[in-house]
């Protein structure tokens, strides 16, 4: 089924949309999930969170804005963050769980988005696959073995240019950090 | 500008600040490429892609696309060997092609191609080409069952529709090559390759949905060490080939003195009768002495000015050793210009005209080649002299083709990288099939001679050292079309040889 047949269904409330959802996008959304939580339960609870989530919020995927898996994979990566987030303050107890991190100021979100657009700007001047390899660490946040396996490269030489792609970046962006 | 935030002092801290600052959604050039299985599943389908192209009759282009198939396909099939049973046959299959791809191409690199292709019937030949495309049609299979059990692990709908239509249509293909269908089948054929390249591309989008749940193996051999061995193995392989397998074995030794006594006297008869000198210092014994008692001599002499080997020198001598029945012995000898840098095979082609006129062979051709080598004489046999029956692609003007059917014999041999003064001779002995007709020496019967011992002499010269696939002059010569030059050989047409009494 084109992915257009179940946007459209889940825009109408259709709820066989969800179905058809997890048949299609099931195994794109555990692949994006898997790397951040070990525990496979967790990974389950974290799919139905980003489906409902997809449900709650289609009317905000714009497809001339981006692609429909770059939203998905946005979805399904802040479910898992989210779920990982809270598992490591179970973990070290530093906060109570109902606790929430302060808003930013005003001046932090302007230099946080200056910060941003500067990374961006760094990252266009890495080749494609250089930024492929930045976006499967830093986003995707996958292992470097699965990286090296997908990659069909050795974890050594995977290290290697992570390295490098970091040490340009570092260069690039010294006036940001300074 | 805004207040900046702490410096970020450690590669930790720098990492942190890396993801911190990513957008939330990446673009879709990125969500696109990171995937598990689309560079190893478009290395597969560019591996098949290119391995359905055929290129008819240009064999270097035909090692460079087995080369290109045979790389992709070992690079995604290793990624994915690891996925299920059926990728990881598939592995297994490209495995066994490639190392069947490097032998073709290694033998290829050699003279041996030549010989083995000689050796084999034309049945094993075939079996051999049609294991080939089994083999192919078989991973074919496996690509179909692998899909299927990806999608039956991501829980999606099965759908290899587009892998059983290639299959379909390499079958068609293969059927179409066993049958040799020429005409409109060949427009069929075209057909079907295209909707074969065009179901590899629907190919491409089989698992877009469901190739997520692919976990490619970590691999064991890295890209660079498997395209490295294997270009390494098919490079350094031919070089070596081209350099020291692409030669004739010559058994160069100094000529041995006559060892018969009655030698120096028919070597003073044949002077006698015109015999020229340089030629027969040239001849072996047995030659000589198979010349003994011989009643009349016939002399020709030519050279060949133009371009390659310009200043090649050729001197028919027919011998006569009896007029009733009449037999003569027949002697070709050449001598070529010296040239340095001398490759692989060159061959003399004998091609009677009027078969008829020399199917009475009472001696099959021979010869040998003699060389100059700092001072010093050195000589070989004539390594290999084969007859056979080929059909040479020609010119067709009307009812006249400049095409050649029919036999021919090839004398081919090889030379050294530096030599002086080469020269050498092929000799056969025929009898006269039409004994009752009478010879009177005069201007009919010189017609008729010329029309019935009108023969065809070539001389197939190798002008490059380094072509691929290596091929003889001889075999250079039955594949290429008539009095073709190749970028690697050239035809010399030699004057006609023809006997009659002046």
């Amino acid at each position: 089924m084109a992915a257009r047949d179940i946007i459209e269904k889940l825009k109408n409330r259709d709820e066989s949309g969800m179905e058809e959802l997890l048949q299609h996008y099931g195994p794109l959304m555990r692949y994006v999930i898997r790397p951040f939580l070990s525990d496979e339960r967790d990974r389950e609870e974290v799919l139905q969170n980003a489906a409902l989530k997809v449900w709650q919020s289609i009317g905000r995927f714009d497809a001339e804005k981006g692609s429909w898996t770059s939203w998905l994979t946005a979805v399904a990566r802040n479910a898992a963050l989210d779920m990982a987030r809270a598992e490591k303050r179970r973990e070290t107890d530093e906060l109570p769980e109902d606790a929430h991190d302060p808003a930013p100021t005003p001046e932090e979100t302007a230099l946080r988005k200056e910060r941003q657009e500067a990374l961006l700007r760094a990252l266009e001047t890495l080749s494609s696959g250089d930024r492929v390899l930045f976006y499967r660490k830093y986003y995707y946040r996958q292992p470097t073995a699965q990286i090296a396996a997908e990659l069909g490269a050795t974890e050594r030489s995977v290290e290697g240019r992570l390295y490098r792609i970091r040490q340009k970046l570092k260069e690039l962006l010294k006036g940001e950090m300074s | 500008m805004s207040e900046k935030l702490p410096p970020v002092p450690g590669e930790d801290s720098f990492d942190e600040f890396l993801s911190a600052h990513l957008p939330e959604e990446t673009s879709s050039e990125i969500s696109r490429l990171v995937t598990p299985w689309t560079e190893a599943f478009l290395l597969i389908l560019l591996s098949i892609g290119i391995g359905l192209i055929n290129f008819p009759d240009q064999p270097l282009l035909g090692i460079i696309q087995g080369a290109a198939s045979s790389a992709f396909g070992l690079l995604g099939w290793n990624r994915l060997r690891g996925e299920n049973k059926s990728f990881r046959h598939g592995w297994i299959l490209m495995l066994i092609r490639s190392v069947w791809y490097l032998a073709d191409a290694l033998l290829k690199s050699t003279l041996w191609s030549d010989a083995l292709n000689r050796l084999l019937s034309a049945d094993i030949l075939f079996i051999l080409g049609l294991v080939s495309a089994l083999l192919f049609l078989s991973q074919l299979v496996c690509l179909r069952d692998g899909i299927a059990a990806v999608q039956k692990k991501a829980g999606a709908k099965e759908d290899t529709s587009a892998v059983s239509f290639l299959i379909g249509a390499y079958a068609v293909l293969l059927v179409l090559a066993l049958l040799n269908a020429g005409g409109f089948f060949v427009i069929i054929m075209f057909i079907v390759i295209v909707a074969a390249l065009y179901s590899v591309f629907r190919l491409s989008h089989v698992l877009d949905e469901a190739g997520y749940a692919v976990t490619p193996s970590p691999v064991k051999i890295t890209a660079e060490a498997l395209l490295g061995t294997f270009f390494g193995i098919l490079v350094i392989g031919s070089l070596i080939g081209v350099l020291f397998f692409s030669r004739l074995p010559m058994k160069w030794q100094a000529p041995e003195p006559y060892a018969h006594a009655e030698t120096a006297a028919v070597r003073e008869d044949l002077l006698a009768l015109g015999f020229p000198e340089t030629v027969l210092d040239d001849l072996a014994e047995e030659d000589i002495l198979a010349c003994k008692g011989a009643v009349g001599l016939m002399h020709q002499e030519s050279f060949y000015h133009d371009g390659t080997l310009d200043g090649l020198k050729l001197e028919s001598i027919a011998v006569v050793l009896s007029e009733k029945p009449r037999v003569w012995k027949v002697f070709y000898h050449f001598t070529l210009p010296d040239e340095k840098g001398y490759y692989g095979t060159d061959a003399l082609e004998l091609r009677p005209m009027q078969l008829f006129g020399w199917t009475d062979f009472t001696e099959e051709p021979h010869g040998r080649i003699l060389i100059g080598q700092k001072g010093e004489t050195k000589a070989a046999a004539i390594p290999s002299v084969t007859r056979g029956y080929y059909r040479q692609q020609g010119v067709t003007f009307g009812s006249f083709s400049t095409g050649f059917s029919g036999d021919a014999y090839f004398a081919s041999f090889s030379l050294p990288n530096k030599y002086e003064n080469a020269r050498g001779y092929v000799t056969l002995s025929v009898s006269d099939p039409y004994p009752a007709i009478d010879f009177a020496w005069g201007e009919n019967a010189k017609e008729l001679i010329w029309s019935r011992y009108f023969s065809g002499l070539y001389y197939i010269h190798q002008v490059n050292g380094f072509h691929y696939p290596v091929q003889s002059a001889e075999a250079f010569r039955k594949s290429s079309s008539y009095m073709s030059r190749g970028w690697e050989f050239a035809v010399i047409l030699l004057e006609m040889s023809w006997f009659f009494p002046e």
